[in-house]
């Protein structure tokens, strides 16, 4: 994950927690938002969480070895540091009720559709890479040279590890 | 001695230079593999979240989120990734 994120910014880090002591561990940025570089007079700005679990690897030729299992993901791009400032996130939190599938709520409106970005847009699984990529892609996010091409490599190794959603 | 000053220093500047990036890779590198927050570090920087973002503390960050009473946001999603309590099934109000 910090590779991932050091080939845009090393404004800082993710930084694993463990809120209890028996149970999954949690990612979450040192700098809760993080500036993210780019062209625009506004940057924009990454804030996000994962949570994970360690588990044991029952896939052919990894039996017995021990695989990282993402259980819960937030990661959500804005145009300012605060919450107003949020424009597009991707959820997965399977134990909230009535939205266990992953997600995106988009920061838009229509005269006719009252609530559109309050909805639970279905999407695949999203991986941290799919986020850098679309933000060096689509929003002006700067990354270092080099940089796309070691994000996709590391979304293609990290979806082929994946036990669900990575291709 | 006055012709050896200048490419002494500046090999010094060079090696300084160099003695830098070295020490900003060490750096990065050790920021890397930083020990994980502890349950009671983890507290506290939900607490310190909770009340920047919700002005709230973790307690009350967490009654209301057992609750149901918090909004389907990212701070809030977020925020409950550092609860250290059984969140096996929690309500989003979104």
């Amino acid at each position: 994950m910090n590779q991932a994120l050091g080939y845009v910014t090393r404004a800082g880090i993710w930084r694993s927690a463990r809120p209890r002591g028996d149970g999954p561990w949690t990612l979450q940025l040192t700098d809760e938002t993080l500036p993210l570089p780019c062209d625009r007079t506004i940057p924009w700005y990454l804030h996000a969480y994962l949570r994970f679990d360690f588990e044991t690897d029952r896939r052919p030729s990894h039996e017995g070895g021990t695989k990282v299992v993402t259980r819960e993901y937030i990661y959500s791009l804005r145009v300012g540091a605060d919450e107003e400032g949020e424009v597009l996130t991707w959820h997965w939190h399977p134990n909230v009720g009535g939205a266990p599938d992953p997600h995106v709520h988009v920061r838009a409106d229509h005269d006719d559709v009252p609530g559109l970005r309050d909805l639970h847009l279905p999407t695949s699984r999203v991986f941290f890479e799919d986020i850098l990529l679309f933000a060096v892609r689509n929003l002006g996010v700067y990354c270092r040279e080099g940089g796309e091409a070691g994000l996709k490599d590391l979304r293609h190794r990290t979806g082929s590890w994946a036990s669900w959603g990575g291709s | 001695m006055s012709r050896l000053v200048g490419p002494m220093v500046g090999s010094l500047a060079a090696v300084s230079r160099v003695g830098v990036r070295l020490r900003r890779r060490v750096r990065r590198s050790q920021e890397d593999y930083l020990p994980p927050l502890s349950p009671s570090e983890t507290r506290q920087l939900l607490d310190t979240r909770a009340r920047r973002n919700l002005n709230m503390s973790a307690d009350e960050f967490v009654r209301r989120l057992k609750a149901g009473d918090l909004p389907d946001t990212s701070v809030v999603q977020g925020l409950a990734m550092l609860v250290g309590e059984d969140l096996s099934s929690r309500a989003g109000s979104r």
